[in-house]
C-alpha cells in the first residue's frame, strides 16, 4: 500500500477527461499529503511525484508519452527500482473497474516520468522503436510456435502422454498449511517429477515382481522395491502397512495379501492359487531363480 | 473443473484411473498392476508431492521469498537426492515457460496491435462515453414527458 496514497493528484486528475474515463473507487482518493512525508521511503520516488504531480501539468506528460511511447516490454528491461515500484503501482492503480486497454494504458502513464528522469543507461530505451517491432516479430512467430512445441514432445525419453491434473497437485501442495503461494510453474514441473517418480517406482516394484516370477504386481512388490531403493526411504512410514512379500511362509503372504485388500481376501487367495505355483516356485526357490534371471 | 466435484477433505489424492492409465503406459502389456499396490501407489505420489513441496517451501523461505518458484523445486529435488529428475523438470519448466510467453505476448497485441496510442484511445473511449451519454438523454428525453 506504500506507493499508491500519492498516485492520485490531490484533488483529482487536473482533466476531465482523465476523471471521466479511470472512476476509482473511492479509496484510490486518497490525499497526498500525507503520503510523501511518511509513506514514502525512496528518494527518487519524492522526487518523482513532486515532478509529476505538482511542478508539472500532466498534459505535458501525455506530450511528452506520445513522442516516446515505452511498451511493457521495455519496461520489462529496467531490473531497477524504478521498475519495481512503476510495477507496483501500476498493480495497484489497476482498479477493479478498469478495462484491459486502459490497465495497460496505465502501465504507461506511470511508466512515462520515470523514464524521464532516471533515465537508465540502457540502450533500449534511446530506440523503443525497434524495442515494438522485435515484440511484434515474436509476435508473428508465434504462429508458429505451438506446432513446434507439439512436435517436440515426442522427442523426450518418458513417453508418458498421460498428464497429472495441475490443478490438483497444486491443492495437494498447498494442503500443507505452510506451503503459501505456488508459482505458475511449479504444478506443472512438480507433476513432471512425480511422474519420473512414478515411472522409477513402478520400474522397479515390476522388477521385484518379475523376480518372483509374478505377472501381477502387487503392493508387497511396490514394499520391497521401496525398502530397496535409498531414494525411497520418505516413503517408508506408509509403505509400512503394506503386506510383506509372502517370504516368511505360504500362511503369511495369504494372510497380507487379504489384509492388503478389504474388499475380497477370498478373490486374492483364488487369484493366488491361480497364479500360484508360479509364485511360490519363484519364492521358495529364490536363491536357484537368482541363478536362472 | 471436474476436480471441484471432490469437495471436502478426502480431495487430497490423484485420480485413480489417470494413474492407472500411467501405470499402464509405462509397464509392458503383460504385467499387470493389482489394485492395492495402485492405491498405495497413490499414497506414495502424494507424498511425494508433499515432500517435495514442504522442501520447496523451505527453501523459499530461506530466501525470503513468499512464492515457490521452480528454482525452490530443483533445488529440493536435488537435496533429496533425486538429481536424476533435475534435467527433465528443468526442460519441463522452460517449455512451460515459453507457452506462457506466448499467450502474455498475444494479450500485448490486442493494444499494440491497434496501432493507436494512449491518447487516441483515451480519445476513442470518450467519444463512446459521449455517443452512449447522448443516447440515454435522449431516450429520457423521449420517455421522460410520455
Amino acid at each position: 500500500m506504500e506507493g499508491y496514497p500519492s498516485y492520485p493528484p490531490q484533488g483529482g486528475y487536473p482533466s476531465n477527461q482523465r476523471n471521466n474515463s479511470y472512476p476509482y473507487p473511492g479509496t484510490y482518493q486518497t490525499p497526498v499529503s500525507s503520503g510523501p512525508a511518511s509513506v514514502q521511503n525512496s528518494q527518487s520516488q519524492q522526487s518523482l511525484s513532486g515532478e509529476l504531480y505538482g511542478s508539472q501539468p500532466s498534459s505535458q506528460l501525455y506530450a511528452h508519452q506520445a513522442y516516446q511511447p515505452p511498451t511493457t516490454r521495455q519496461l520489462r528491461s529496467y531490473t531497477s527500482n524504478a521498475y519495481n515500484q512503476a510495477q507496483q503501482m501500476a498493480a495497484m492503480s489497476a482498479g477493479p473497474a478498469m478495462g484491459t486497454q486502459f490497465g495497460q494504458s496505465q502501465i504507461e502513464y506511470v511508466a512515462a516520468p520515470y523514464q524521464q528522469s532516471y533515465q537508465p543507461p540502457h540502450p533500449q530505451t534511446v530506440v523503443p522503436a525497434t524495442v515494438t517491432a522485435a515484440a511484434h516479430q515474436v509476435i508473428a512467430s508465434d504462429v508458429d510456435a505451438p506446432s513446434e512445441r507439439v512436435a517436440k514432445r515426442p522427442i523426450q525419453h518418458v513417453n508418458i502422454k498421460t498428464k497429472f491434473p495441475v490443478a490438483r497437485i497444486k491443492r495437494i501442495m498447498q494442503a500443507d498449511e505452510d506451503v503459501g503461494k505456488v508459482a505458475q510453474v511449479t504444478p506443472v514441473i512438480v507433476a513432471k517429477a512425480l511422474e519420473l517418480f512414478m515411472v522409477s517406482l513402478v520400474t522397479q516394484a515390476a522388477e521385484q515382481a518379475k523376480v518372483r516370477g509374478s505377472k501381477r504386481i502387487t503392493a508387497a512388490h511396490l514394499k520391497l522395491a521401496v525398502n530397496q531403493e535409498e531414494q525411497f526411504d520418505f516413503l517408508s512410514d506408509i509403505i509400512s502397512k503394506a503386506p510383506d512379500i509372502p517370504t516368511a511362509g505360504e500362511g503369511n503372504g495369504k494372510a497380507a495379501a487379504s489384509g492388503g485388500n478389504s474388499d475380497g481376501g477370498n478373490v486374492n487367495i483364488i487369484e493366488e492359487d491361480g497364479a500360484p505355483p508360479k509364485k511360490r516356485r519363484g519364492r521358495k526357490k529364490k536363491v536357484s531363480s537368482d541363478d536362472e534371471n | 473443473m471436474s476436480d471441484r466435484e471432490f469437495g471436502g477433505s478426502d480431495d487430497l489424492s490423484l485420480p485413480k484411473a489417470t494413474v492407472q492409465k500411467i501405470i499402464s503406459e509405462i509397464l509392458p502389456s503383460d504385467l499387470a498392476f493389482a489394485k492395492d499396490a495402485r492405491d498405495l501407489l497413490i499414497e506414495c505420489c502424494v507424498e511425494f508431492i508433499t515432500l517435495i513441496s514442504s522442501e520447496a517451501n523451505e527453501i523459499a523461505e530461506k530466501e525470503a521469498k513468499k512464492t515457490i518458484a521452480s528454482e525452490h523445486v530443483v533445488r529440493a529435488l536435488n537435496d533429496l537426492g533425486f538429481n536424476e529428475y533435475v534435467e527433465d523438470v528443468q526442460e519441463t519448466a522452460l517449455e512451460h515457460k515459453e507457452s506462457q510467453k506466448v499467450t502474455r505476448e498475444k494479450k500485448q497485441t490486442k493494444f499494440e496491435a491497434s496501432g493507436l496510442s494512449a491518447e487516441e484511445l483515451l480519445r476513442q473511449q470518450e467519444e463512446l462515453f459521449g455517443s452512449a451519454r447522448a443516447k440515454f438523454d435522449q431516450s429520457h428525453a423521449a420517455s421522460g414527458p410520455a
